[in-house]
């Protein structure tokens, strides 16, 4: 196999110029070099840096030029933006507006890092003015003015030996190697930093932790999760900060609720009632998110003559949106929530008073016996149902289902990894089912709500009845899928499986 | 991968330039280029600036290894484009494979080698017709064969099919295409007229007589690099294309 050509990439710790490069070189050998234009970079990323994570990355080059890279900088797409562009559906229709969907479909892209970056291209000639070497020689300044230097050289097939001599000139050159000089690794170099919100918290468990001490501990960061997200609903970045805000406060709440024997009385019912005024400040601008979000969906489910009427109702709920967002604002900006979520901390940050029945459960084997008791639920809730129950016992199961979703998630890392992802898969299915079930349900209600407001056209009540018949027709469809993915979720061997992975432990029980 | 020769049995036809140019525009299309220089006056090698190798007896170890092959390839100036340089000792190439004893096909044998680095080699040829040239016309899958428009060119010409015939080769692979033709001379313009009656597989694009396709000795560069608008330079991109078009088809 012919061997690919090597590359050697340093990062120069001085400034160097084209004239000390010359002077450097071997007498026989001559260098040219050609300038390039300096180009103003801003690197663009969602708040969970999903673009990098990909191991891509997104410039906007100038005011206008909006480009997608992969690590090495070659070029995967590229279009001209106007204005203001922070999600994919604000870009020209095409290959790049495609590719940001797929890594960022919810969350706006923001400026990250902004440098400036200039690099000049070279050839070191032979005395036949044969190139021998090709060089790269990039500036970058980074925000705070600081300047890094990259020199990159590239010896042609066949030309080792020339390669050699010339290298040994520029080792006098103060420098350190580098794997490679693709750009992401050149801004890596030149100071840009990547902040990984955590996504899936780690609790670092210890199996037999004592349970109220874990659960306060679990507590906290999720709460201190959910704090993570506040300047983006403040500043409005994108509507998954409320939702991220929305879905960690939940599981606290879901948490301190399936473990509230580890709490003394009066603990838990300080955590629970202000866990459930935080939580609930939200509710209306969510809502209102989410039926803005699926915009596009609505207006495919209507006839096109029913088009002006939604696009009204649309506008109506934007203005009442922003009123919902304003009011969010101030409540998280104000004093009473910065008391009320100070105080939420400090209580689960005291020390355990371990006056509970199931204060100092070892929490592995707690963990395991309420999984197994929810699953137990679902079990007895699921069986209940067939096709002519009514539709409550669905949205309670779905209530259920969710709680053993959080179990699962949250204490994923006391047991075997793989066979808890697998089970959270199986109930997936189910609660895919059971939560189109519910939205459909919840949308129509408020579009029932919506459609006894004031002032509403005659093209509005037109469209809001004929989506409401359209969602009532989808949530009939999703209801008698109902029983059968119950039967799934509740089938022995599925069972079997939870009662293997989450057993207790004979030798040290403990009461739930 | 595909193998182009470029052969006479004429010397002075522009088998070099045309070997050079087409390799040139092979790389420019995106192909994996490799040029062979098998000519031991390595009159192609110095167009590209690429010097042969300083090893005395290189050519001695040609047919034996394909990793011999490989320590002499070098990187052009242009992308996708690598030439294997020629070398004084590859005037022994007759007796070296009368050595090694099969006759015909150890050069399609060492090439056979690079098929994974290149989609295409193109063999600069000496111009004789040898026990190399046999290893030639069986290694390439065309035979691309430069004729000047004259009276002599005609008669080589006429001698390299007989010869094809003889031998039994294939003698569809053979593809005449003019060269330095002067379109002002009456002998030219009958020459050609009557070549292409005889001979069907002619390429439609010539190359026209051009000073600019002799600076290509001063400028050590093939034609488009300094002379991008001329005529010759059209002539030779058009021959590429229609020689691409060939391979495709063929």
């Amino acid at each position: 196999m012919l061997e690919t050509a090597p590359q050697f990439c340093y990062r120069l710790l001085t400034e160097i110029t084209l004239q000390e490069l010359s002077e450097i070189l071997p007498k026989s050998y001559v260098l040219h070099m050609v300038t390039g234009i300096q180009k103003n970079l801003t690197l663009l990323d969602n708040f969970d840096w999903d673009i990098y994570q990909s191991g891509l990355l997104l410039l906007r080059e100038g005011k206008n030029k909006l480009q997608l890279l992969d690590a090495s900088g070659r070029l995967l797409a590229s279009d001209c933006i106007h204005g203001e562009s922070r999600f994919w559906w604000q870009l020209p229709a095409g290959d790049l507006a495609d590719k940001i969907e797929k890594l960022s479909p919810l969350r706006a892209f923001m400026p990250k890092y902004f440098c400036q970056l200039k690099t000049d291209h070279g050839t070191i000639l032979n005395g036949d003015e044969k190139i021998v070497v090709r060089m790269e020689l990039s500036t970058v300044i980074g925000s705070d003015d600081q300047k890094s230097y990259f020199l990159k050289m590239s010896p042609l097939r066949g030309y080792q030996k020339d390669y050699a001599q010339i290298s040994k000139c520029f080792a006098a050159i103060h420098s350190a190697e580098l794997p490679d000089m693709g750009l992401r690794n050149v801004l890596l170099q030149s100071g840009l930093e990547i902040n990984f919100p955590e996504k899936k918290p780690i609790f670092n468990l210890a199996a037999t932790e004592p349970a109220e001490a874990a659960i306060s501990r679990m507590a906290v960061k999720m709460v201190q999760l959910a704090r993570d997200q506040e300047p983006g609903i403040i500043a409005d970045i994108d509507t998954e900060f409320v939702h991220q805000y929305r879905v960690n406060i939940r599981k606290t709440r879901s948490l301190i609720s399936s473990f509230k024997k580890s709490f003394s009385s009066e603990r838990y019912q300080l955590l629970k009632r202000e866990l459930k005024i935080i939580g609930s400040q939200t509710n209306e601008l969510r809502d209102l998110d989410v039926f803005l979000m699926d915009q596009d969906y609505y207006r495919r489910l209507l006839p096109e003559n029913l088009w002006p009427g939604l696009n009204q109702i649309f506008r109506r709920i934007k203005r009442r949106r922003a009123i919902a967002w304003k009011k969010v604002t101030n409540s998280l900006t104000g004093t009473a929530y910065q008391e009320q979520i100070g105080h939420l901390l400090l209580t689960l940050q005291q020390q355990p008073e371990f006056v509970a029945k199931q204060s100092d459960s070892g929490i592995r084997q707690l963990a395991g016996r309420k999984i197994l008791v929810q699953y137990q639920q679902i079990y007895t809730d699921g069986m209940a149902i067939d096709n002519t129950t009514p539709d409550q016992a669905v949205h309670d199961l779905r209530i259920e289902c969710k709680k053993l979703r959080y179990l699962l998630e949250l204490f994923a890392e006391l047991f075997p990894a793989d066979k808890v992802k697998q089970l959270v898969k199986l109930l997936k299915v189910l609660q895919d089912n059971l939560g189109r079930f519910n939205d459909f349900s919840v949308q129509r209600e408020f579009l029932v709500h919506f459609g006894q407001g004031k002032n509403l056209s005659a093209d509005q009540f037109a469209s809001i009845n004929g989506l409401a018949a359209v969602l009532y027709n989808k949530q009939v469809y999703e209801r008698h899928l109902v029983a059968e993915n119950i039967a799934l979720f509740i089938d022995k061997s599925i069972r079997n499986q939870f009662n293997h992975l989450f057993k207790i432990n004979p030798k040290k029980d403990c009461d739930v | 991968m595909k193998i182009l020769a470029c052969y006479s049995i004429k010397g002075g036809v522009g088998k070099t330039a045309s070997a050079v140019n087409i390799a040139y525009w092979a790389a420019k299309s995106g192909r994996k280029t490799l040029l062979l220089d098998l000519d031991p006056q390595g009159a192609s090698s110095f167009y590209f600036r690429i010097k042969s190798s300083p090893k005395k007896d290189w050519g001695g170890r040609f047919f034996k290894a394909y990793g011999q092959i490989l320590k002499q390839i070098k990187e052009s100036d242009y992308d996708n484009l690598d030439v294997i340089p020629g070398h004084l000792s590859f005037r022994n190439f007759d007796i070296l494979l009368q050595q090694i004893g099969q006759r015909k096909n150890r050069l399609r044998q060492v090439l056979k080698g690079l098929k994974k680095e290149y989609d295409l080699i193109i063999l600069d040829c000496p111009p004789s017709i040898s026990q190399l040239a046999e290893n030639i016309f069986t290694a390439a899958d065309l035979v691309l064969v430069p004729v000047v428009p004259t009276t002599l060119s005609e008669r080589t010409f006429a001698q390299l099919t007989t010869f094809f015939k003889h031998e039994d080769y294939n003698r569809k692979k053979l593809i005449p295409f003019f060269t330095m033709v002067d379109r002002r001379k009456q002998l030219h313009r009958q020459t050609a007229i009557s070549m292409r009656k005889h001979y069907k597989r002619f390429l439609r694009n010539a190359i026209p007589y051009s000073t600019d396709v002799e600076k290509m000795g001063i400028h050590r560069t093939p034609i488009d690099i300094f002379a991008r608008g001329k005529q010759a330079n059209k002539a030779y991109l058009a021959l590429w294309m229609e020689i691409d078009q060939k391979m495709k088809d063929s």
